[in-house]
């Protein structure tokens, strides 16, 4: 592999573990909603998030 | 003669309200009591139920529960009773600074039950309450308060948790904005999310917001609240349109008489908003209780109420103590049979003998039951206070409009046809028209960038395997998701315009006798319409139903109603397979959701789910045009939610499919994924799918990650096929089987965990295994038909 191909790779893959963590983090504040209800579609707060 | 055989435009008065238990309190605490003057507005189209304008407001029953209302309709000439002047005296020079105002403070002296002279400290942090009906403007002003943008719309119930915020301006102030009550005796689950927080958690202060335009009705729940003793705050909401029918509110005499600072505010435009904080702080601060909690009078006919009431409050001054309740509250309750407070109140024998007879003793003399006494004593008091203070309008042009657009969508002939009309019309505008138009515009965009990466990476030489990373993965997964933004932003604009607008509570009035059918309320419609949106806020918003059956049934059968997240599977396939026909072949599976969920709610009805559905009560809230910055703050957040999703679970998800269609066990690279991971583990399961003619591992694939969100359907079959190997895998036949499988299956890990939280593990489990059982066998049969 070339030099190109290690800096994409190298920012897929941070990509992925900043989203992870991103992803997991939120998971873990928000017990279990996985689809951003809480901030996203309405019903804010209803999972017992506080912003 | 009964209320259900008034005739419409006719007005009687109640004489008796029979019936017992919850319904009976509630339809007491909304101001249907012997003495009150009735109108019926109209019937539903097919008879069921029925509208009635009671103390200012639309109010919407069965004809079964009407027809234990008593009525006559002779002798309607306004009532007075010189005895309640007495008790409602009116000051004719108003003493300033008013109560709440800086400058006057309670005496320790003149201070009643549940004050506390000491002042707060200035760092202490005060906790606020808002409390208020349902739809009177709590989440707009709570809005207001607090900077935040919390959901509100124009239906009873929005609001169904609390909601905590700190107001602007003052970082040591918390406010609590609570879901809608009619009274403290609590009749649905949030109203018991209400009554706990104002009893339990001891707010400093409580704001008391009423919806001026039916002011009689709201006052009920402010002198419930008055006699809890805490500091209050009763802010006017609506004012605007009361004094823009020509109506007021004399504002010094009724702070006068209440005994609390009275504020008018307009929660929308923020007028008087600075005011009612500044006088809320203030009661907080220096813990200034209510002046006056006795509204009973000595004399007269309802002198037996005060001296019943009085001489229940000795007997139980130690109990409430001991419990922690308001004495004057606590007698109340127990007088109209609270059992909540009963148990807290932990009487001997001998007292609740005591009591019996006291009741009994008011009974006879009242000529109605303690329950009616009560809310006869309270709305009694209300309506002197009213008299004296409220100058009622001529009709408010919002009602007069209201009046005339229901014609058409209530009407007797046009109520369905408008609402299937509408429903079309959301639809067409959503998938053929504006949305579609909007989703090629999109599409080409994404394209168009895809098109440039992968010319950028191959002028880079970059490795096939990285290359085939960016593009296959990553860009092609997350990009196949991204061009249905436009369509959903769609659907959901016109949810909220159903929501805000105020149709939604007409659609449960209308739909309430074909939905009892199926062993359903009309209240259920509105977590199965918000259902086409997103299931999480739906199942959210069954808590609005007062039983556990009927809001276990409608969180069963919400997952039925296809979700906006499908939109993108059925247009991935629609795209594919049915070009000329999309739209229709979209709302076929719109269709066959219902259809199915009505199915499942008969055959609920006849199982899980036995009974009858509960008594149908509801306000009717006048139309207003929907706020165009709620309606874009929504947009903003349903798009805000969609690009988050797409760009973490979705380009996760992505990433992972492709690594392991790619590789093998050894980690190699394959030239074929049939020898990938992928292919090895979903292979076996696939023998399930062979009956449906779905036997293709890389269709199983995109079906488990379906689980964590349904877009990543889409992204994974988008990873997994090629235009031409996917016209190879499936013909129409099979891919209409796939698009039916996909719209009853499994619903999302998030409405799963919202269903856990609202019904438990175990049903949480029934739900995914009811859905794929219910998915697979209705799949087979169009497998089998078409």
């Amino acid at each position: 592999m070339n030099v190109q191909s290690w800096i994409v790779l190298a920012v897929v893959v941070v990509a992925f573990v900043a989203v992870f963590r991103y992803y997991w983090k939120k998971q873990r504040r928000s017990g279990g909603c996985s689809c951003g209800c809480c901030d996203g579609c309405g019903a804010s707060g209803s999972c017992g998030i506080k912003r | 003669m009964k209320l259900s055989q008034l005739s419409i435009g006719k007005s009687a008065r109640i004489t008796a309200v029979g019936g017992d238990g919850a319904l009976r309190q509630h339809l007491l605490d909304m101001g249907v009591i012997p003495g009150a003057d009735v109108t019926l507005v109209r019937h539903a189209p097919m008879g069921d139920p029925i509208e009635i304008r009671i103390h200012g407001y639309e109010l919407t029953m069965r004809k079964a529960d009407a027809s234990q209302i008593d009525i006559t309709t002779k002798g309607l000439e306004p009532q007075t009773d010189p005895s309640e002047d007495a008790y409602v005296a009116l000051v004719s020079e108003i003493p300033h600074p008013g109560l709440g105002e800086g400058g006057r403070y309670h005496e320790e002296q003149t201070a009643g039950q549940g004050i506390r002279p000491q002042a707060a400290g200035i760092n202490e942090i005060i906790k606020l309450a808002l409390v208020g009906n349902q739809n009177c403007g709590k989440t707009t002003l709570f809005n207001r308060l607090t900077g935040s943008n919390q959901h509100v719309g124009n239906f009873p119930g929005v609001t169904v948790e609390r909601k905590d915020g700190v107001v602007k301006g003052h970082p040591r102030v918390t406010i609590t904005d609570l879901p809608g009550i009619y009274s403290l005796s609590p009749y649905t689950n949030e109203e018991v999310v209400s009554r706990r927080f104002v009893l339990e958690q001891k707010p400093q202060a409580i704001i008391n917001i009423v919806d001026t335009t039916c002011i009689e009705r709201s006052l009920y729940l402010t002198m419930q609240l008055l006699e809890l003793g805490r500091p209050m705050v009763l802010a006017l909401n609506f004012i605007d349109e009361m004094e823009a029918a020509g109506g007021t509110v004399r504002v010094n005499e009724l702070e006068q008489m209440l005994g609390v600072p009275v504020v008018p505010i307009c929660a929308v435009s923020g007028d008087g908003v600075d005011e009612l904080i500044d006088h809320v702080l203030h009661v907080a601060r220096y813990q200034e209780g209510p002046m006056r909690q006795d509204f009973c009078p000595s004399t007269g006919p309802r002198s037996a109420v005060h001296r019943s009431l009085h001489a229940v409050m000795h007997l139980i001054e130690d109990h409430a103590e001991r419990a922690g309740i308001p004495l004057r509250f606590a007698a109340t309750k127990l007088m109209e049979g609270d059992t909540l407070t009963s148990e807290a109140l932990q009487l001997s024998q001998n007292e609740q003998e005591t009591i019996e007879h006291l009741l009994k003793q008011m009974e006879e003399e009242r000529g109605m039951d303690r329950q009616a006494t009560m809310a006869d004593m309270r709305y009694a008091f209300i309506l002197s206070v009213a008299g004296k203070t409220v100058v009622h309008p001529r009709e408010s042009k919002e009602h007069r409009r209201s009046q005339r657009i229901d014609r058409i969508l209530t009407g007797r002939w046009t109520a369905l046809p408008s609402f299937i009309g509408i429903m079309a019309l959301i639809f067409w505008f959503t998938f053929n028209s504006v949305g579609a138009w909007l989703q090629e515009v999109f599409e080409e965009g994404i394209d168009a960038f895809t098109g440039a990466a992968d010319s950028l990476l191959t002028a880079w030489d970059i490795a096939p395997a990285v290359h085939s990373l960016v593009t296959d993965g990553v860009l092609a997964g997350v990009g196949s998701v991204l061009s249905f933004l436009p369509i959903i932003i769609c659907l959901f604009f016109f949810l909220s315009m159903l929501e805000d607008s105020g149709y939604m509570a007409r659609i449960a009035f209308v739909m309430d006798r074909p939905l009892r059918k199926l062993g359903l309320s009309g209240r259920s419609i509105v977590p199965l319409l918000m259902g086409f949106g997103c299931s999480v806020p739906s199942i959210m918003a069954s808590r609005t139903l007062p039983s556990e059956r009927d809001r276990k049934m409608t969180i069963l059968l919400t997952p039925f109603m296809s979700c906006t997240a499908k939109i993108p599977i059925y247009a991935f396939f629609v795209a594919a397979f049915f070009p000329s026909n999309g739209a229709w072949v979209m709302m076929s599976m719109y269709l066959i959701g219902i259809v199915v969920g009505i199915l499942m709610a008969l055959l609920l009805k006849r199982t899980a789910c036995r009974g009858e559905a509960v008594p149908f009560v509801m306000e009717l809230p006048n139309y207003r045009c929907p706020i165009p910055r709620n309606v874009l703050h929504l947009l903003w957040e349903k798009a805000k939610d969609f690009l988050e999703r797409a760009f973490t679970v979705i380009f996760l998800a992505s990433i992972v499919i492709w690594f392991l269609q790619t590789f093998n066990f050894h980690m190699e690279m394959v030239s074929d994924n049939i020898d990938s991971m992928l292919a090895q583990i979903a292979s076996p399961i696939a023998l399930l799918f062979q009956p449906l003619g779905l036997g293709d591992w890389r269709i199983i694939t995109a079906l488990v990650s379906g689980f964590l969100a349904k877009e990543s359907v889409v992204s994974t079959l988008g990873g997994l096929f090629t235009p031409e190997s996917l016209q190879a895998a499936l013909n129409t036949t099979t891919c209409y089987t796939l698009m039916v499988f996909c719209l009853l299956y499994t619903p999302c890990v998030a409405a799963i965990a919202t269903v856990r939280r609202e019904l438990g593990g175990k049903w949480a489990m029934i739900v995914v295994g009811l859905q794929c059982l219910v998915a697979w066998l209705v799949a087979w049969m169009f497998a089998l038909v078409l």
